[in-house]
């Protein structure tokens, strides 16, 4: 393993960067890090109509998030690679495809947990921010939303942990981030393919691991509050 | 930065790739022509060793030779196997050097420049194996790459065999080394370059599958830059670099030692 | 080509064919995913400190890798270090198959652990309490007590690993099993036009998740029901 790493670090870090688009570990951080920054206000704003006061508007937004969430990543992947080009004339490089998917995708999903965190509060705040003379989004942005997203952490940090798995699958359309960049150097050295799989098995262990923690001591520490029971994600 | 303005300038990008009269002006203005290559795909495509991660095969030379021809800078960008005719329709590379078989349906979807390789479905075995001949292998387990002229060859050919298509050539030849096949079918090219990782352990069966060339793949209808590719392939030729370009990937002194039985011309002609 | 069109011919057959390894595949993981779950949890309630904690961070590290990663190891990695006779007898058999199902139902049985362990811990211990006092013994408490309960608790979940599960089979097709997204990458191979092979498949997983959602809201509709005639 050691000898892998002497060889080939900078491969399995950055690909073929600067002679080929960034790949390797560092395409992985990247999705990883832009997913995450940009899936939480996605899945707020996806958030906002399944709250609607209008029932169609509710019904067309839990449709939507319906599908979103039956569907198999990796085959909203290929949609987005594929069919969006022909559909909308734009296509995108295979990273920004994968970063357009993972954040629509776990922006469903965040969106249900911020209304399950939303729902879990007692009715009784509403009505007594609503009573002290806030207005409705007066009272969702400083009474509501803070505590819900207190709540709903562990949720979502956990939520997070899947994104950065989930970026593996760029390995599909092109994107060679870490798993096409481990499994490509594993092809060439059949000797030590076992080592190669072991090495990148450690890289997202080393980046998961952290955000499992932090999910299960933020669950630990809100345990007393309210509990939100929601589908697992995996 | 957020998803909009990324969006937007995904849009812009996609935008200023289709909205062309002349993609080979559009390629000079631009001053880089994007190949796309497979990310790994011995020895047509892929990184040489070590921390110098520099990209070569002889996919790789054909596309630096045209994009010297056209007097801009060679861009590479991964493609698939499945993905790289829709990236060239999608306008997400220019050409694809992509070791792309010349068939009746991929004409239909682009355009191809003059051949510039020759090859076929061959089939590779263990030196154990008790499998001698192409007709012995009905009812057996073979290992293709997907979207590759072998895929449709041997479900074709072999209709009590069970074919078990791979996203790539590497994988598929790890799957006959592991022993979960007993044969794999592939380019005769591909299947060399996948054997020279294990010298003296596999051989090929004799004789040809099909008799295939390869061409570079252009968008439809683009007459200025077809002819400039085919200028391109012509002057490897005629300079010698084709024939190095082999020599160095393919050739005696490489473990697959294969010997050059065509050469680039206007005359080349595919099987339909 | 309209989609009735379309999925009459043979491409429909190989869409046919896609959708059954799906379920097959689907099935095979869901069941051995929850025997693995089950299994997990049982040994994470061991008296003894360092197997408790040894199997946490084995589930930890499960969830922390990729499923492609896990799929990938199984299918090229971990058959390499099995002893000849095993590997040839593997080899004799649907090898993409069974590796892809072996990955997929490690990989569900860590989550379905993790659900089953939340289950267990949301029953007050005042139940264990009671039920000691009535002259259970710890081992009846837990079987007789407290396991149907967190089985209760844990349905919904259960459902949702179901749906889970069921997407995730698709990433086999990196491997090379025949599922239902392998089959409609095929096609599109075939044709050049993604869009109905890709519209057959996530029209199917829509039905699929139609059904276990439906299902999962029934169940959640009875429970409540029971829970009230007997309070």
């Amino acid at each position: 393993m050691i000898e892998i790493l002497q060889e080939y670090w900078l491969q399995l870090l950055i690909g073929g960067f600067p002679h080929t688009p960034l790949g390797g570990l560092a395409l992985t951080v990247v999705l990883a890090v832009s997913g995450l920054v940009l899936a939480m206000p996605v899945g707020l704003l996806m958030a906002v109509p399944l709250r609607s006061r209008l029932k169609p508007v509710r019904a067309l937004a839990e449709l939507i998030i319906f599908y979103i969430r039956s569907v198999p990543l990796l085959l909203h992947v290929l949609w987005v690679y594929f069919l969006l080009p022909a559909a909308l004339g734009v296509s995108f490089p295979p990273a920004i495809t994968m970063l357009i998917t993972l954040v629509l995708f776990n922006g469903a999903y965040i969106s249900k947990i911020v209304v399950a965190g939303i729902d879990a509060l007692p009715r009784g705040q509403t009505e007594a921010a609503m009573s002290l003379g806030f207005g409705r989004v007066q009272t969702m942005r400083f009474v509501i939303l803070p505590q819900a997203l207190r709540n709903m952490l562990p949720s979502l940090v956990s939520q997070l942990s899947l994104l950065i798995k989930e970026t593996a699958l760029g390995a599909a359309i092109g994107a060679t981030e870490a798993t096409q960049t481990f499994l490509d150097l594993a092809n060439n050295l059949p000797g030590q393919a076992i080592q190669a799989y072991a090495l990148l098995a450690l890289a997202y262990f080393a980046l998961c691991y952290p955000l499992l923690l932090l999910g299960r001591r933020l669950e630990r520490r809100g345990r007393r509050t309210a509990k939100i029971a929601l589908e697992p994600a995996s | 930065m957020t998803l909009r303005t990324i969006l937007l300038a995904g849009a812009c990008l996609a935008v200023a790739g289709a909205a062309q009269a002349d993609q080979l002006d559009d390629i000079r203005a631009a001053g880089v022509l994007v190949c796309g290559v497979p990310s790994n795909y011995v020895p047509f495509s892929f990184l040489e060793n070590g921390n110098e991660r520099t990209p070569v095969g002889f996919d790789v030379d054909v596309c630096n030779a045209i994009a010297a021809h056209i007097g801009v800078t060679p861009e590479l960008r991964y493609v698939t196997g499945a993905s790289r005719i829709p990236d060239l329709t999608a306008g997400r590379i220019d050409i694809a050097t992509a070791a792309l078989t010349i068939t009746p349906e991929r004409a239909q979807q682009v355009d191809f420049s003059i051949p510039y390789f020759r090859t076929g479905v061959r089939v590779a075995v263990p030196n154990s194996s008790e499998i001698t001949a192409l007709d012995q292998l009905d009812g057996r387990r073979i290992a293709v790459p997907e979207s590759g002229m072998a895929s449709m060859i041997v479900a074709e050919r072999y209709r009590d065999a069970t074919t078990v298509g791979f996203p790539n050539p590497a994988n598929t030849f790890l799957a006959l080394q592991r022993g979960m096949v007993q044969a794999m079918a592939g380019d005769e090219s591909t299947l060399l370059g996948q054997m020279s990782g294990a010298p003296g352990e596999y051989h090929l069966l004799d004789g040809f599958l099909t008799d295939d060339w390869l061409g570079v793949g252009l968008r439809k209808d683009e007459p200025a830059l077809r002819a400039a590719v085919n200028e391109a392939l012509l002057g490897m030729e005629a300079d010698g670099s084709a024939v190095a370009s082999f020599d160095r990937f393919f050739g005696a002194a490489t473990p697959m030692q294969m010997e050059r039985s065509f050469t680039i011309n206007t005359d080349n002609q595919p099987a339909e | 080509m309209t989609l009735i069109e379309f999925l009459s011919g043979r491409y429909g057959e190989l869409l046919l064919k896609g959708l059954t390894v799906t379920l097959q595949l689907s099935g095979v993981t869901l069941a051995a995913g929850f025997v693995i779950g089950v299994l997990l949890t049982l040994i994470r309630l061991s008296p003894f400190w360092i197997v408790r904690q040894a199997v946490g961070l084995l589930v930890d590290a499960i969830r922390s890798v990729p499923l492609l990663v896990h799929v990938i190891f199984w299918y090229f990695g971990a058959p390499e270090l099995l002893p000849d006779g095993p590997r040839m007898w593997l080899y004799a058999r649907d090898v993409n198959f069974i590796c892809a199902a072996i990955a997929i139902s490690i990989y569900a049985g860590a989550f379905i652990s993790e659900d089953l362990r939340s289950g267990l811990r949301s029953i007050p211990k005042g139940q264990t309490e009671a039920s000691l006092s009535l002259g259970f013994s710890s081992l009846e408490t837990f079987r007789y007590v407290i396991l149907p309960q967190a089985f209760r608790i844990s349905v919904p979940p259960l459902l949702g690993q179901a749906m889970t599960i069921t997407k995730n089979t698709s990433i086999a097709l990196m491997i090379g099993v025949p599922e239902l997204v392998y089959q409609a990458q095929r096609i599109q191979d075939i044709t050049y036009e993604p869009f109905l092979p890709y519209a057959s498949a996530t029209l199917v997983y829509l039905a699929i998740c139609t059904v276990l959602t439906l299902a999962s809201r029934a169940y959640s509709r009875t429970a409540v029901k029971s829970r009230g005639a007997q309070a």
